[in-house]
């Protein structure tokens, strides 16, 4: 089965609790972990695995315009047609690779034939071993395409044996966090009590309820604010999802992070916290392993 | 003056450094804060500012006129997205969400059976707290057409005179953050002493040197982890530190119940910004 760990907000704990978990189910299930966040990927990280530790293969997800010179007429088609900007004038045109998203618009109007889309290698993808497979990958910085690597790690993870997948999501609900949530089975949907992370967590379910997925909230950082922790229970009670657990702020996530440890390995008190979250969504888990 | 906030990693502190600033500056300058973090935009809920709509913004996409369409199939051949999806004899299906409204489909269809229709995908907001003016811009959750939203906020923004214009944008480094960025003055890039933030830290500094932006490095959550993390890789790709704001239970409990950060090291950058205006 694959559990998917997002939250909409960043920074309220998504990598540190999917470590975490991923860290305690591998005792007992075969496990995977992919890191969604091609941008800013960090789930290696927490076990002290680098770029450098990663199996990696190039990938290409997407294409460019490119000019042929002595076939341009320099009629100034494309410059119309590009809805993104990303053509400018200068003798001629001349593309944007940060704007250009490879739509081939302008290859089309071009009376000249002028224009090529050029594949462009926009990444890479790769695995490692810790105590078990890590997929994840890296959009190369100004690429574009990164809903189209996070399904390519997706499929790179599913070759892999496994019993229990961890999808670690991005922030945000753009399309790398859309592609991560697809086809997953359970949505464990982090926040912390504030109203930026409540905000945000109302946005990402739009999503996971779009999927049609059932979920569950970890509320981290559980004592910062009281009063908010109610408004997220109440919250959950009305939509009807379970709470599968609230973990008090511990300056040890940070310290674990410091240490290239996942929290739960890092500081064992922590263990019970995370021991609960399993427990409570277990009897989803074993029906779905089992 | 035009400045983005950013910084690679979620939860690192920007939307909290770019209000502050913009609050502080907004006592003796004229300021505008544009919110475009149009996936999660909490810039609101940390002023605890009331908005109210000012625009919708619209994508233009695909529709089908069936009675000139002879099922020739190359809107759907051109649709780098996949948006278009043509099976056997029948029509081309349109699935609009994916539509990243290039127009090729448009374009390529030599019976021009493809019309433009308007789809909504997402909103700007105003609001005020004293002097300062918020703009936010908000996409409709599966449109997934961030950046026409900030373009169009950008654009509000980019009305009348303002001494400073702060731009707060989204975690990462894609799209939306790329066309956050596209033609501010200054960056500053937001991190936190612990390896996760020099990571993404070390890519965001690599974007804004790709795009030719000077970037300098505030420190956020200072006094947590480790700042050699940070210290070293900042002066490695040639910034500089702008400022640190130290952690502090008062600063999350400020946070959390939407009140500005009040701050001696804010006070230290927005002495910088003015500085340099």
């Amino acid at each position: 089965m694959k559990i998917n760990i997002l939250s909409g907000k960043g920074g309220v704990g998504k990598t540190s609790i999917s470590a975490s978990l991923a860290s305690l189910l591998s005792k007992e299930f075969n496990v995977v972990a992919v890191d969604c966040d091609v941008d800013a990927p960090n789930f290696g990280l927490c076990f002290g695995l680098t770029a450098d530790d990663f199996e990696k293969e190039k990938i290409s997800t997407t294409e460019q315009a490119e000019l042929i010179v002595d076939r341009c007429s320099e009629c100034g088609e494309c410059l119309d047609s590009c809805a993104f900007d990303a053509i400018s004038w200068n003798d001629g045109p001349e593309f944007n690779p940060f704007l250009c998203e490879g739509c081939g618009t302008c290859q089309i109007v071009c009376p000249s034939d002028a224009i090529q889309l050029r594949k462009v290698e926009n990444g890479w993808i790769g695995t490692t071993n810790g105590d078990f497979p890590i997929v994840g990958g890296q959009l190369k910085v100004g690429q574009a395409g990164s809903g189209e690597i996070v399904e390519l790690l997706k499929h790179k993870a599913e070759r892999i044996e496994h019993e229990v997948m961890i999808v670690d999501s991005a922030a945000g609900i753009g399309c790398p966090v859309i592609a991560s949530v697809k086809g997953c089975d359970y949505v464990i949907a982090v926040t912390e009590p504030t109203p930026s992370a409540l905000s945000d967590l109302k946005r990402v379910l739009e999503v996971v309820r779009h999927f049609g997925i059932d979920y569950g909230i970890v509320i981290n950082k559980s004592d910062i604010y009281p009063e908010y922790n109610d408004q997220v229970r109440d919250l959950a009670l009305e939509w009807g999802v379970p709470v599968l657990g609230e973990i008090p702020y511990d300056k040890s996530f940070v310290d674990a992070l410091v240490n290239f440890s996942p929290p739960v390995v890092y500081n064992p008190k922590l263990k019970p916290f995370f021991v609960k979250i399993i427990e409570n969504m277990s009897l989803y888990i074993r029906s779905q392993v089992m | 003056m035009r400045i983005a906030v950013t910084g690679g990693k979620g939860g690192t502190g920007k939307s909290t450094i770019a209000t502050a600033l913009a609050f502080e500056l907004a006592k003796t300058h004229s300021v505008k804060l544009v919110d475009l973090d149009v996936d999660c935009p909490n810039d609101h809920l940390l002023l605890n500012i009331e908005r109210h709509k000012v625009s919708d913004v619209y994508k233009i996409v695909p529709e089908l006129d069936t009675s000139k369409c002879d099922k020739c199939g190359l809107c759907a051949d051109v649709c780098k997205p996949g948006a278009i999806v043509k099976v056997n004899s029948r029509y081309p299906i349109f699935f609009v969400d994916q539509c990243s409204s290039c127009k090729a489909c448009f374009l390529v269809c030599p019976h021009q059976a493809i019309h433009e229709r308007k789809q909504l995908c997402g909103y700007v907001y105003k609001g005020m707290k004293g002097n300062l003016e918020l703009l936010s811009g908000e996409m409709l959750p599966i449109q997934m057409e961030g950046v026409s939203v900030i373009k169009e906020a950008k654009e509000i923004a980019a009305e009348g005179k303002q001494e400073f214009i702060i731009y707060d944008t989204a975690a990462g480094t894609h799209c939306p953050v790329i066309h956050a960025l596209m033609g501010v003055d200054l960056v500053l890039a937001v991190t936190e002493p612990t390896p996760l933030g020099a990571h993404d830290l070390s890519l965001i500094l690599s974007l804004t040197q790709q795009l030719g932006i000077p970037t300098r490095v505030v420190l956020n959550k200072h006094g947590i982890g480790s700042d050699l993390f940070i210290r070293d890789l900042t002066e490695n790709n040639g910034s500089s530190l702008f400022g640190t704001l130290p952690y502090s239970k008062e600063i999350i409990t400020k946070y959390s119940r939407g009140e500005p950060i009040d701050h001696p090291k804010i006070r230290d950058m927005t002495r910088k910004l003015e500085a340099m205006l």
